[in-house]
């Protein structure tokens, strides 16, 4: 237990040296709780010249019929704040892989891996630190970030979109979905990193785990999709899965000898 | 002496990918380090002595033979091992954005040394690197950072310390403190496993030193021995009047091995040097020779490797 929490304090002791990779952790807490927040401030800044409609929202309604009696704006502001949601999580899949991309890229570049294998600390302890330390940073970010967000919005939306935003959807998005995203983000990144030299190629190469996200974002966009608590859990279920798929093979990829013999 | 290392039959396939076929690295290599030797282990590259040390250091498993570890029988107690050995690694790897004490506080750590802050400090003194302790380590020189990688090597007190090319890319002024830095920790009973390219350093450091020729152990012994064994003991003698015939002469002495004459030294290869001297200039004044002087010869280590290595191939 001691030694993982020597590696973990180690690598999250190089993110903080690391201005880059410390703006990645830090830069979307910053940034993307203004979004939202801005969304909120429009559609409330230009209710009087330019009002949302039911006709605009005919389209949510008709797939969530309870929405019927809320005023247009506030159905409008939630489901620009459920759009909101793929952007939160977007962060715990581009933090963790970019965390995890660098460290193990950093130390296949400074050949600190055999020293690290060399020490009586079994690979198992040595990737669930890297990994823990590569994922945690994101998930708290996108916690921190919500949790800004939300404070910022209880004074620009109505009750009704407020607690929407703090609703079982969105508690399953950041409590389950924000973590198992971390950890597919952190194998795929280990994965990536096992082939690969180069942190911006393995971060190009990595930049397909937010595809699932972006198809989430477009099938709201057009009203194809609409986030729901189901839809929540179901994604979380696939999730999981494929987290357990991507663990599987870095499991297998991250062996002392693998490491030192066929890493390249 | 009690045993520290034993190899047995110890092998090491690779799958060679073009062929679709295995290569073999290490081949079936036995022998023993005893307790406090300094044993080196020479080879071109690609020999197979980096391959050698990651086996014996329980870093990669052997394809087929074993070999015991600080009293660790390879591939059944494998943390044991790791956690007796110390292992300088070919490249110093080393954190280069966090300070040496850093550097030495993580291992430290992981090691799981009792009392970190005393040893790493004992370390950093004994290498002379204390007062740059709280430097980062991508500020330090070659020869810097590879004694920290040694100090790293130490903290943990191992009995048995791995050293693969310690000195390997250092200017002659760096690799010399790290020759130093070595021959300071081969006292107190320490083993110490040297892979090296070297030749003065396996000569200087090594009581023993093992020739690795593709995977295989083409000699092992101590550099004194390497030379007798190949070279007999060369005499030079300087004569005033040096001619063919007397050579001849020489060559059809039962104890010589071998003559060569250039200007006016004779150089005579005896099997038995202190013994057989005193015949030589017995029989070479019986020859009519008048000599001018006689000089034991030595060949280098360079030359009894190059005679290994280049009659395996």
């Amino acid at each position: 237990m001691n030694r993982l929490k020597t590696i973990i304090s180690k690598e999250l002791g190089e993110i903080v040296g690391n201005k880059l990779l410390l703006f990645t952790v830090i830069g979307p807490v910053l940034i993307l709780p203004l979004l939202p927040i801005l969304v909120a401030y429009s559609t409330t800044a230009f209710a009087d010249t330019d009002p949302v409609t039911t006709k605009d929202v005919a389209a949510f309604i008709a797939q969530v019929p309870q929405w019927a009696n809320l005023p247009p704006t506030d159905v409008f502001q939630i489901v620009m704040m459920q759009q909101m949601m793929t952007l939160f999580l977007i962060i715990p899949l581009i933090v963790p892989m970019t965390v995890a991309a660098f460290s193990i890229i950093g130390e296949k570049k400074a050949r600190t891996l055999e020293p690290l294998l060399a020490t009586p600390v079994s690979t198992a302890a040595i990737l669930l630190g890297k990994s823990l330390a590569a994922a945690l940073p994101g998930v708290l970010a996108t916690w921190i970030a919500y949790v800004f967000s939300l404070a910022g919005l209880k004074f620009m939306v109505s009750a009704v979109v407020f607690r929407s935003l703090t609703g079982a959807t969105w508690w399953v998005a950041m409590g389950l979905l924000v973590p198992l995203l971390a950890v597919l983000a952190v194998m795929v990144g280990i994965i990536i990193s096992s082939r690969v030299n180069d942190t911006r190629v393995a971060q190009q190469l990595g930049g397909v785990v937010v595809i699932p996200v972006v198809v989430l974002s477009i099938g709201q966009v057009t009203g194809f999709l609409l986030v729901s608590l189901n839809l929540m859990l179901i994604a979380a279920g696939v999730v999981l899965a494929l987290d357990a798929l991507v663990l599987w093979v870095a499991v297998v990829l991250f062996e002392r000898e693998r490491i030192l013999t066929r890493w390249k | 002496m009690t045993t520290a290392i034993t190899l047995e039959n110890l092998t090491r396939r690779f799958p060679d990918g073009k062929n679709q076929t295995e290569f073999t690295a290490v081949d079936a290599l036995t022998f023993t380090v005893e307790r406090g030797e300094v044993f080196g282990f020479l080879g071109p590259n690609g020999a197979g002595k980096t391959t050698t040390i990651r086996m014996l250091a329980a870093l990669i498993a052997p394809s087929a033979g074993t070999a015991t570890v600080n009293g660790y029988r390879l591939g059944e107690n494998n943390t044991a091992i790791r956690g007796s050995v110390g292992i300088l690694t070919e490249s110093p790897g080393l954190y280069e954005n966090l300070s040496a004490r850093k550097n030495l506080r993580f291992f430290a750590e992981l090691y799981g040394v009792e009392n970190p802050a005393a040893q790493i400090e004992k370390y950093l003194r004994q290498f002379g690197l204390a007062d740059r302790g709280d430097e980062t380590v991508g500020t330090f020189s070659k020869g810097m950072k590879q004694k920290l990688a040694l100090a790293r090597a130490m903290l943990h007190e191992p009995p048995i310390l791995f050293l693969d090319e310690p000195t390997s890319g250092l200017d002659p002024s760096a690799a010399k403190t790290v020759r130093q830095a070595i021959e300071m920790l081969s006292g107190a009973g320490r083993t110490i496993f040297l892979n090296t390219h070297n030749l003065n350093e396996a000569e200087r450091l090594c009581d023993r030193i093992g020739v690795l020729n593709r995977g295989k152990l083409v000699a092992l012994d101590t550099p004194a021995a390497l030379r007798q064994r190949l070279f007999g003991q060369a005499v030079a003698v300087r004569l005033e009047n040096p001619t063919p015939q007397l050579t001849e002469q020489v060559t059809q002495l039962p104890f010589v091995r071998r003559v060569n004459l250039a200007n006016d030294t004779l150089a005579v290869t005896l099997a038995d040097a202190a013994a057989q001297i005193p015949d030589l200039v017995a029989a070479l004044v019986g020859f009519g020779a008048r000599i001018r002087s006689v000089a034991e010869q030595t060949h280098s280590l360079e030359e009894v490797y190059l005679s290994l290595v280049e009659g395996d191939e």
